[in-house]
């Protein structure tokens, strides 16, 4: 029998979000047998895809002043 | 050391043991994410630059004072620090600053993106613009948690426990920010748009 899930769980499983090995099957399995799961499914995943793309830089300054306070931190303290 | 396929773990035990370009390399390796979580919270560029410097001296501190207990999970623990950060500077300010552009558009407008060549980045340019906009269009409590979700790596039930609402809470509103989203970019017509969903 395969077990129900909801559009919280779908989430969870988008996100890998303490999901144990036994519910990625059991959701895989749903998956492959419910439509409208599966295409909430493929929606969460596309937004999702958009959203990792989205990071940006800081300046090479931020940087450099975050790598001088390390080598210099033994002489602070 | 081959820094560039090592663990977060083996940079952090070099780094611990003295290896200061173990520790560059974690910095290049996470600056992006933990800016771009900074940044999606403050949305202030000098802002977000002074609280990740802040971010990483505080780790450099708890690293060489003996008090990293967090193997394994070196990039939530820094994202951790970050966020707490930006709330911290958010709610001392009591509002988030918005800083207009001369075209009149809001900074968050002026984002990058990694991993993009110049071309590719202009083609994108426009349609992940409208992305952004949607993103702070959502109301606060979907924002907070898509934030903290799916930039600064809080599991829900960290944003639960931080938000004082219970997981299913958290999850709802996580699904309603994601599902808005994606309505906001249907009505706009871009939904299939190659530019957004590519892999």
């Amino acid at each position: 029998m395969i077990k129900t899930f909801t559009q919280n769980d779908v989430i969870r499983y988008a996100y890998d979000d303490e999901v144990t090995s036994e519910e990625k099957i059991e959701m895989e399995c749903a998956l492959l047998f419910e439509n409208s799961l599966r295409e909430f499914c493929d929606t969460i995943s596309n937004v999702k895809k958009s959203l990792d793309k989205m990071t940006m830089e800081p300046s090479d300054k931020a940087i450099e002043n975050i790598l001088l306070y390390s080598r210099t931190f033994a002489t602070r303290s | 050391m081959d820094y560039k396929s090592a663990s977060d773990n083996l940079l952090v035990s070099g780094y611990v043991n003295g290896d200061e370009a173990a520790f560059s390399h974690l910095v290049k390796r996470h600056k992006a994410k933990v800016y771009s979580t900074i940044y999606l919270i403050v949305r202030d560029q000098a802002v977000a630059e002074d609280l990740l410097q802040d971010t990483f001296i505080k780790a450099i501190h708890k690293l060489k004072g003996g008090q990293y207990n967090e193997e394994g999970k070196f990039l939530p623990w820094l994202l951790r620090i970050a966020h707490n950060m930006a709330i911290d500077r958010f709610r001392k300010e009591k509002r988030y600053p918005t800083i207009i552009l001369e075209d009149g558009s809001p900074v968050l407008n002026s984002m990058d993106f990694a991993e993009d060549s110049f071309e590719s980045h202009k083609i994108k340019d426009e349609t992940h613009t409208l992305l952004k906009k949607l993103i702070e269009a959502l109301p606060e409590s979907q924002k907070e948690v898509l934030l903290m979700r799916h930039y600064a790596d809080m599991s829900f039930q960290e944003i639960a426990e931080a938000t004082g609402v219970s997981i299913n809470t958290a999850l709802g509103r996580m699904r309603y920010a994601l599902i808005n989203l994606r309505k906001r970019l249907d009505q706009l017509n871009i939904a299939y748009d190659k530019n957004l969903y590519s892999e």
